[in-house]
């Protein structure tokens, strides 16, 4: 019986007049890859950052493996070492080298000496086939290759999970094939993974269990067989139609 | 403790005048010669370009003490002739005040001049009249936060004027911190007097550029 | 004296000047960045205090801070009846005032995301900014600080009307100027000249490197 890795209990997001987030549950278990989906601001990005803990839920408590995050004793710098996060904006450290992107973390949160850094680093950069890249700032990479380092970059930290924040909603169309094809390499080897996206086909292809989000709510959940062919709310039908038939 | 101010006070009044005057007749004469730069800069050819930059760094890059020292003793002396103060002073303050506000409207003209100078040849418009009615009233607005600067930058620089004699705010504040032997509250006092000048003004040129802002092209 | 003999007499001004701006662009530094990230963080009361803070050094003189410094605080204080002292001071902290605007100015240039991108690897918020925002912030402020240097090294100038002798470059050109009284010269304020010169080797070609460095810097790494 595969172990919970990361687990939101009854989590609420509520900013000043609005609610982003309301009463979700739900778990990713060892090895396993779900799919988060929804129209925009359903609160899919507001959902894994509350995961990672880069945003402080209103209400309700993040596991990771079993430890509690949201109690005020956790050490959140510690846990996330252990939550990979790819952003939809990148962010990437524009005054460091793909090579410096990615051992940054290792030296100065894991303390590694540099030798050690740079090859876990390079591990790293050619598990996404970014490797001679190494030495590029980000300003001189394509939008799909930039994205590529961030995922090493959280890679590197060897994590228990990998989060995805609709990793190629800002790329150019051409250029999203790249990560998809990274993200896809990862789900083959087995890597737990958290997925917000609105690729339709690749959560098909790699997805165990699809989740649809709508204004701050999981209105469904299911597989990919399930929701493709016949979902059971009006809400995920009506979405994944217009989704398909713009393609 | 405080009353003795009270008693000087027609002095910081009268330096407060001066400095005023220091401040606001180079402000207004100095935006029109840093306009006249800006354009001559991006209009006028290589040559105006070096000699706009040369006059530029000169006053931009030393001290305006010295450069009313400058304008009071040693070129008159050169020339082998004598001016007022006062003059000496406008002279000096109004050319530098002119170098830095070059700076900022070539920066503004620049921020405009391209786009909307096709757009305005587009329908027809000569380069000149473009200039006139659209590269410049937008620059101007755009200007104004870099001009409540200057302005406030001025005002402050008018102590400069101690250099020659001029009895403006400054000068006249040694003189009755020497005369009363209570410089602490002497110049605490000078301070507050300027602070309000400046604060003030600059929060009138604030709303004034809030009411006249272009929308969508902040500072 | 001849005239190289002059020259070099005002030359050796630069020293004082240097140290003294020097010394008064890092006080502002040191001061700086703890204040806008006291505003920046420190809660509604902080962020009030240092823009008032901020406000009335900006709405100074900075001769006026100098004079209040070296004779109405020093009388009490001897430490502050040195020129040398009050005048870094003064300019010191009205630097800081300065520079915590620049400051200011460029965290927001950097944007949230850096912050939050290193916050994801599992970097406490204080090795994310030292490691991610403080790099890039001295990137984008480069040219604003370049130009706060040279408006410290002109206003050093003021430390003359202290009258306590600090020889730096503007005190030396006066000297020349009572020499030359005394030794009957046509023109005993031309020295003024060099001096002006010397300052304008002190300030511009600093200013312009560091501006177009910074934007060189900034047009590579994409900020």
């Amino acid at each position: 019986m595969a172990e919970v890795v990361i687990e939101a209990k009854n989590v609420w997001m509520e900013y000043k007049d609005v609610v982003a987030l309301e009463d979700v549950s739900l778990q990713v278990k060892e090895g396993e890859i779900k799919v988060l989906f929804g129209p925009s601001g359903s609160g899919k990005s507001t959902l894994l950052r509350c995961l990672a803990m880069l945003t402080k839920p209103t209400k309700g408590k993040v596991f990771l493996r079993g430890e509690e995050l949201t109690s005020p004793e956790a050490d959140i710098d510690k846990a996330r070492v252990k939550i990979g996060f790819v952003f939809q904006d990148i962010l990437l450290f524009h005054h460091l080298r793909a090579l410096g992107n990615v051992t940054l973390g290792l030296r100065h949160v894991l303390g590694l000496p540099k030798e050690e850094s740079r090859e876990r680093a390079m591990k790293a950069l050619r598990e996404v086939r970014m490797e001679r890249w190494a030495d590029h700032y980000p300003a001189e990479l394509s939008g799909g290759q930039q994205q590529r380092v961030g995922i090493a970059r959280a890679l590197a930290m060897e994590p228990e999970i990998i989060l995805f924040d609709e990793p190629t909603s800002s790329l150019d169309p051409e250029l999203k094939g790249e990560v998809l094809d990274t993200m896809k390499q990862l789900a083959k080897k087995g890597r737990t993974m958290l997925i917000a996206t609105h690729e339709m086909y690749f959560s098909r292809e790699v997805s165990d269990e699809m989740i649809f989000l709508d204004e701050g709510r999981i209105i469904e959940q299911g597989t990919p067989k399930h929701f493709f062919t016949n979902p059971s709310t009006d809400r995920a039908r009506r979405f994944l139609d217009r989704l398909i038939r713009e393609g | 403790m405080y009353e003795f101010l009270w008693e000087y006070l027609p002095y910081f009044l009268l330096g407060l005048k001066n400095s005023l005057i220091l401040a606001l007749v180079p402000l207004a004469l100095g935006f029109l010669l840093g306009l006249f730069a800006a354009l001559a800069d991006v209009y006028g050819g290589k040559i105006a370009s070096t000699l706009i930059n040369v006059y530029v760094e000169f006053f931009r890059g030393s001290p305006l003490i010295v450069q009313a020292i400058l304008f009071y003793w040693t070129i008159p002396d050169l020339l082998g002739i004598r001016i007022d103060r006062l003059l000496a002073a406008l002279l000096a303050f109004t050319l530098n005040s002119g170098a830095y506000q070059k700076g900022y409207l070539k920066g503004a003209i620049e921020a405009v001049y391209e786009d909307q100078m096709m757009a305005a040849r587009s329908i027809g418009m000569s380069k000149l009249k473009a200039i006139r009615h659209v590269v410049l009233p937008q620059a101007l607005r755009i200007a104004i936060p870099g001009w409540t600067n200057e302005y406030a930058s001025m005002s402050m620089s008018t102590s400069a004027a101690i250099a020659i004699g001029i009895p403006e705010l400054a000068n006249l504040s040694t003189s009755v911190a020497s005369w009363t032997f209570r410089s602490f509250e002497t110049y605490t006092f000078t301070a507050l007097i300027y602070f309000i000048w400046i604060f003030s003004s600059v929060k009138v040129l604030e709303i004034i550029y809030e009411k006249v802002k272009i929308p969508g092209f902040e500072a | 004296m001849d005239v190289l003999e002059q020259l070099i007499f005002l030359l050796n001004g630069v020293q004082t000047t240097l140290s003294v701006s020097v010394l008064a662009f890092f006080l502002g530094t040191a001061t700086g960045i703890p204040m806008m990230l006291l505003r920046a963080y420190g809660g509604r009361l902080w962020e009030l205090m240092v823009d008032g803070y901020e406000k009335i050094l900006r709405g100074v003189p900075i001769v006026i801070l100098m004079l209040l410094l070296y004779f109405g605080i020093g009388i009490r204080i001897p430490f502050l009846r040195d020129p040398f002292v009050s005048a870094i001071l003064a300019l010191g902290i009205r630097s800081g005032a300065y520079q915590s605007q620049i400051f200011r100015g460029a965290m927001r240039g950097v944007g949230k995301g850096q912050m939050m991108a290193a916050r994801s690897i599992g970097m406490s918020e204080l090795k994310a900014f030292r490691h991610v925002v403080l790099p890039q912030m001295f990137i984008i402020a480069s040219a604003g600080l370049g130009s706060e240097y040279a408006l410290i090294v002109k206003d050093s100038a003021y430390a003359f009307f202290l009258g306590g002798g600090l020889l730096d470059v503007i005190t030396r050109a006066d000297i020349l100027r009572a020499y030359g009284a005394l030794e009957h010269w046509e023109q005993p304020y031309y020295a003024y000249i060099p001096a002006a010169l010397i300052y304008i080797a002190l300030t511009f070609p600093l200013a312009t490197y560091l501006d177009r460095w910074g934007s060189r810097k900034k047009k590579k790494l994409g900020i």
